[in-house]
């Protein structure tokens, strides 16, 4: 039987269940309101009642808990001024008090407590390696200092407390950004792909190459998934590796671009109050500007690129009105300026030549509905020239998974479905036609970017793996010290 | 531990405190979203029951420790509000620029002090106040307790010397029983520092929700209309509203550049920093019982709902420091109309006819 508790009928508001009440009256949850704020609550398991105790704002906790008496809850909130950093707090159940309990200079994030009670456990970073810390508690208040029970925990998302030790969830293997080299006219990989940072420790994702070809763009998820507001950024350096990190004040981010000269980027996600659209922002976070905000199930934006010369932005734009169409348009960054460039009916992606005169789009065929096709159409005439068609109507990965070569000569793209055995297959065709090839990776891929070389690529592929870990008699050791 | 603060619990009784004090809100519906109205539950070992929440509003109420709330200082608190005595020439009280019947808000533009001296400034409501991360327009107190003496002292307002303020309030016996029963535990408490804790008290029970917006987003589809549903869309949408008036007071307590006065001496929250990226930021008022708080904005040069969307519509009022979260929206009349619609659900209804007393 299956019961529902919560329907707001308003895409902006969901609920994300973290407990159950002891009694099983209640559930705590975290609620994102129409504003896209979080909020602690209780929701009541009988009618779906939601009774808001503390109001965040677009920062979500990341970690939380309800002790075993039920007076509590344990959450980690990002700081406001240094996101990057967790603070771990108490909230009374029923909203009388709250309590800073961790608030050092590292990261410190809520694991939990044990189902009969005793210390809050939680992970630190404190020290450069992540520990996990017992802290006993007298109400609120700490009894003594934290006690170390691991200091070589990894990063791990948290999976509940079974009656003597916690569950982790350990990402082993992950779809993300790896790096190889490629002959477009071979149509093969001459280096095979490799992960640029490894799976156990976050996901690179959404790589981007700088039009210089000195730097590789990338984001940084925990490995776990999820929310993770700030969302980080790294750039690496071609050369020598060197990485710099930066925060910027995204909860989510879906897609990006670079700005020609490297300094800026074009973030597709949800921006830092919590509206979801196409941002602007510098490379520290410093100066978000929205380039166009999404409305309620109303509009909605997506795949950005920059033009070559850095002033305006090209992007996929669909409004209720316009039914299943959807526009390319460029927008003038400096004026406001909106231009429609294509309209079609479901497309699935796009990208735009390197001269800017012609842009390469995927779409389910219009007139032949078990089909899709990827053309190229001159911005100029409007004439459209089919390079490839699939007998599947999703044959083409949505989004932002096909570029062109630095010369305009090739369109790489990725191909899924029946014709590509079950699979995310990397394929090249020529812009002039011919038949498109397939390039053989050992893994399923996505978002397929060339150097300005023309040969190094970056590629989202892999396989999202992942192991539960136990660590098991936890109690015991915490009372053996 | 470091950091905490409490909500309190009312001792002897949060329903007391509507009897004792004239301010119903404790009794003022409830602390959930949901479409019951239930109290609070107070914890093992409270010797009291714990006030309701409006609809709409967290059950947490940050408190600070040093400053709990008892019903005693907040009725003490309220009487002090209406108190003219606490003002230089026993003619101006806070409630004179605070009014009962509009949300504890002036309708005039900028208010007036003793001698008809006049502000600079619109008083602000006080409603929900117990939420603010800063106090002011410009953010100058960082909490009640800090800011609730500065318009007692502020020369256009009530120019009373703080060293005036124990010995006249000593002058009424009344008072001295009121002050020893809110804080039983300090010697004499009969002074500023007791004034402002009392204020700051009673402002923290001031609160307003249980508006048709609350009602339909608890589930009663019927308790907002169309054209508000749809601004409400808006507001939370394309319009970028919700970009700074967020939350459940709908505002984000943070320092926009909205154009607003741009060109006048008043540099808004400049004066605190003196930070160059901060002329002209005012704080981002709540918008809840808008409806009663004409006229808007931190200098009241705005008189109608109406014309403050118009003024988002167009952008803001353009200068070197506007915020950039304002572009013009290019809003239609229908759309404006249900942004305004939505902005007037944000009324409690039936209408706070005196602080948290409802209408008959």
């Amino acid at each position: 039987v299956i019961r529902t508790l919560y329907a707001p009928g308003d895409p902006q508001r969901y609920v994300q269940p973290v407990t159950w009440t002891r009694d099983g009256d209640r559930l705590l949850v975290l609620h994102s309101a129409e504003d896209r704020t979080w909020q602690i609550g209780f929701m009541n398991a009988d009618d779906g009642t939601l009774q808001i105790l503390r109001s965040l704002d677009w920062r979500g906790p990341q970690g939380m808990d309800l002790s075993p008496d039920g007076q509590w809850i344990a959450y980690s909130l990002p700081r406001e001024e240094a996101p990057s950093i967790l603070d771990v707090f108490l909230l009374a159940t029923d909203g009388s008090e709250e309590h800073l309990l961790a608030g050092s200079d590292a990261s410190e994030e809520v694991v939990g407590w044990l189902p009969d009670g005793g210390p809050l456990f939680y992970l630190s970073d404190a020290g450069g390696t992540t520990r996990l810390l017992a802290q006993e508690l007298d109400g609120a208040r700490k009894d003594g200092p934290p006690r170390v029970v691991r200091s070589d925990m990894v990063h791990a998302g948290s999976m509940g407390a079974f009656r003597d030790g916690f569950l982790f969830g350990i990402a082993v293997e992950a779809r993300q950004t790896r790096l190889g080299t490629v002959d477009l006219s071979e149509a093969r990989l001459d280096v095979p792909l490799t992960a640029v940072v490894p799976a156990r420790m976050e996901r690179a994702v959404a790589p981007e190459w700088s039009a210089d070809g000195e730097q590789l763009v990338y984001v940084v998820n925990p490995p776990q998934g999820g929310l993770s507001f700030p969302v980080r950024l790294a750039v690496r350096s071609v050369r020598t590796g060197a990485e710099r990190r930066f925060a910027i004040p995204f909860g989510y981010v879906n897609n990006i671009a670079l700005s020609p000269d490297g300094t800026e980027l074009l973030v597709q996600g949800y921006g830092p109050e919590g509206q979801n659209g196409i941002f602007r922002t510098p490379l520290d976070g410093e100066g978000v500007e929205p380039v166009e905000r999404n409305g309620i199930d109303a509009d909605r934006t997506r795949i950005p690129y920059w033009s070559a010369d850095g002033r305006s932005a090209y992007y996929a734009r669909w409004s209720m009105e316009d039914g299943d169409d959807e526009r390319i348009v460029r927008r003038d960054l400096e004026t406001g300026e909106l231009e429609e460039l294509y309209r079609t009916s479901r497309l699935r992606g796009f990208a735009v030549s390197p001269d800017e005169s012609e842009i390469a789009v995927t779409r389910h065929h219009p007139d032949a509905p078990e089909q899709s096709q990827l053309l190229a159409v001159d911005l100029a005439t409007g004439t459209e020239r089919e390079l490839a068609r699939v007998t599947d109507p999703e044959g083409f990965s949505n989004g932002s998974n096909l570029t062109w070569s630095p010369d305009g000569e090739h369109i790489l793209y990725v191909q899924s479905g029946p014709d590509s055995d079950g699979g995310e297959v990397l394929r090249v065709v020529s812009r002039r036609g011919g038949e498109p090839k397939v390039i053989p990776t050992d893994q399923w891929v996505s978002r397929p970017r060339l150097h300005p070389d023309g040969g190094r690529l970056a590629v989202m592929a892999g396989v999202n793996r992942w192991e539960v870990w136990t660590l098991e008699n936890v109690g015991s050791v915490v009372e053996d010290r | 531990v470091s950091g905490g603060t409490r909500r309190g619990a009312l001792r002897p009784g949060g329903a007391g405190v509507a009897a004792a004090a004239g301010a119903a809100l404790f009794l003022s519906g409830a602390g959930c979203l949901g479409p019951a109205t239930e109290a609070g539950t107070a914890p093992p070992g409270s010797t009291g029951s714990l006030p309701a929440r409006p609809l709409g509003l967290d059950l947490y109420l940050p408190v600070p420790e040093s400053n709990p709330l008892t019903p005693e200082k907040a009725a003490l608190g309220e009487r002090l509000f209406f108190d003219p005595k606490l003002s230089r020439d026993g003619t101006v009280a806070c409630t004179s620029c605070h009014l009962p019947g509009h949300a504890l808000s002036d309708t005039l533009a900028v208010s007036r002090g003793v001698d008809g001296r006049v502000g600079v400034r619109n008083a602000p409501t006080l409603m929900n106040r117990g939420w603010a991360r800063s106090l002011f327009w410009d953010g100058r107190a960082a909490s009640l307790e800090e800011q609730a003496l500065h318009p007692i002292r502020s020369p256009r307002e009530m120019d009373l010397p703080l060293e005036t303020l124990g010995p006249r309030l000593r002058e009424n016996p009344d008072y001295v029983h009121a002050f020893r029963a809110a804080f039983p535990d300090e010697e004499d408490p009969v002074g500023p520092e007791g004034v402002a804790r009392a204020l700051a008290s009673y402002v923290r029970t001031l609160q307003a929700g249980d508006a048709p917006f609350d009602r339909f987003r608890a589930g009663q589809r019927d308790a907002s209309p169309d054209d508000a549903r749809r601004g409400a869309r808006l507001f939370f949408g394309r319009a970028g509203c919700a970009v700074c008036h967020a939350g459940p007071t709908f505002s984000d307590g943070r320092f926009h550049n909205t154009g607003i006065s741009w060109g006048s001496a008043d540099l808004g929250r400049y004066r605190v920093t003196g930070a160059d990226e901060d002329r002209g930021r005012f704080r981002t008022p709540p918008l809840r019982e808008l409806t009663r708080t004409a006229p808007y904005m931190h200098d009241g040069s705005v008189r109608t709902l109406e014309e403050v969307v118009d003024l988002y519509d167009r952008g803001g009022t353009p200068n070197p420091f506007l915020s950039h979260r304002l572009r013009p929206l290019d809003l239609t009349e229908q759309e404006k109309a249900d942004l305004v619609a939505f902005l007037r659900a944000l009324s409690a209804d039936p209408p706070l006819s005196r602080v948290g007393e409802r209408s008959p």
